[in-house]
């Protein structure tokens, strides 16, 4: 195992504040560091990636890494993202939100990426929470969960976030956990080798909104859930509805081709112009 | 001869303290226990030769505040390693 940590300060940026902002224990490092790994293995150059992030604790991560970075505002990263994409294609864009960012304020912009198809890797990191103005609910809250907004308990039904990605139309979509890292690096390399809309869900834990309300423990009790709690996309397969009602399933939800935006465009360009098309 | 002895000797491992916010992820999951935690929570080497090199620790580390040097291999420890790293 020698040099993973190595090759993770590769990365960062030393001129930032360290240790980092998050609480100690806090799954977002664990997720950056499977990032750096995932765009490590896939060989791209420092200066090919472009990060981008909305905002909130999960908003924060690209201030520490060593690639293009942008800290935009909250919810609006995919459109930052969808302009970069579009104005450079040669770039690989990858974009990290928190729940909040993504499927709340960012919600509507989420189905249309996905919808478009344009060639992003969304990397998502749920903890069920708006984290970082202080463990207010947010569209993944489970339902009869506690948040300092649902203090007699959240009445509504949570998004399923990598289930609406795969209806609203990505073409690659995984579910990882920061408990399950090794995993993620891989699921994390698929994303960012797939041509098209990719998203990768991370289920993570806040304990210190979520988990202090919900009395889940510490990030180690938090991570002890995850490990009982997932369950691979294969081994799901052969289970019941009943069964599966608390467990969560990780791995590779769908992996599919469509017509990615780019090509497309393209091909208008050429049609504008006259030129013929096979 | 020199591979020999060399697999006996534990693999390395480096807390960089200024980074670890004792957060007790690596000491509560080590399969083996070869981190435990002081009394303020923060991790520390207790029995190195305990130690797999299976880098649990040093993946999930938050804070990237722990290195793993791996020096011995043997089949119990890829059994484990191979169960661990997931
Ligand atoms: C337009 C706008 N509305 C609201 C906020 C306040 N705000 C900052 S972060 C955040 C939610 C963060 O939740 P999430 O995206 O899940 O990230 P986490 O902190 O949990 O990682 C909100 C509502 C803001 N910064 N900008
Ligand atoms: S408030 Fe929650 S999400 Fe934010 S750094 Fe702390 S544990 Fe992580
Ligand atoms: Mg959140």
């Amino acid at each position: 195992m020698a040099g993973v940590t190595e090759l993770i300060h590769k990365y960062l940026r030393h001129d930032k504040k360290f240790p980092h902002v998050w609480c100690p224990g806090c799954g977002i490092g664990i997720m950056l560091g499977a990032l750096i790994r995932a765009i490590d293995q896939c060989g791209f150059a420092k200066d090919e990636i472009v990060l981008v992030a909305g905002i909130g604790c999960t908003g924060r991560l690209p201030v520490y890494v060593d690639f293009n970075t942008l800290h935009t505002t909250h919810g609006r990263a995919l459109t930052f993202a969808t302009g970069v994409k579009l104005a450079n294609p040669k770039l690989k864009v990858i974009v990290v939100m928190g729940d909040g960012d993504a499927v709340a304020i960012g919600g509507n912009h989420f189905i249309h990426a996905a919808r478009r198809n344009i060639d992003l890797t969304a990397i998502i990191l749920n903890n069920s929470v708006y984290g970082m103005t202080g463990g207010q609910f947010s569209p993944t809250t489970p339902y009869g969960m506690r948040t300092t907004t649902t203090m007699f308990s959240n009445v509504e039904q949570a998004f399923k976030i990598s289930e609406l990605a795969v209806t609203a139309g990505a073409v690659f979509v995984a579910r990882g956990s920061v408990y399950h890292a090794k995993m993620l690096d891989g699921l994390l390399e698929k994303a960012f080798m797939k041509n098209g809309f990719s998203v990768v869900e991370v289920v993570s834990h806040c304990h210190t909104q979520y988990g202090r309300l919900n009395r889940m423990g510490t990030a180690v009790e938090m991570m002890q859930w995850q490990k009982e709690h997932a369950i691979t996309v294969e081994k799901a397969a052969g289970m019941a509805d009943e069964e599966l009602a608390d467990k969560f399933k990780i791995g590779v939800l769908i992996d599919r081709e469509l017509p990615v935006f780019q090509d497309e465009y393209d091909k208008v360009k050429a049609r504008a112009k006259g030129i013929s098309i096979p | 001869m020199a591979d020999l002895r060399r697999k006996k000797e534990p693999p390395k491992i480096d807390i960089y303290k200024a980074w670890c916010k004792g957060c007790g992820i690596c000491a509560s999951f080590c399969p083996t226990g070869a981190l435990a935690r002081d009394e303020a929570g923060y991790p520390y080497v207790k029995e190195p030769e305990k130690c797999i090199s299976c880098g649990w620790c040093e993946i999930r580390c938050p804070d990237f505040a722990i290195t793993v040097k791996h020096k011995g291999d043997d089949e119990k420890a890829r059994g484990i390693r191979e169960e661990a790293i997931q």
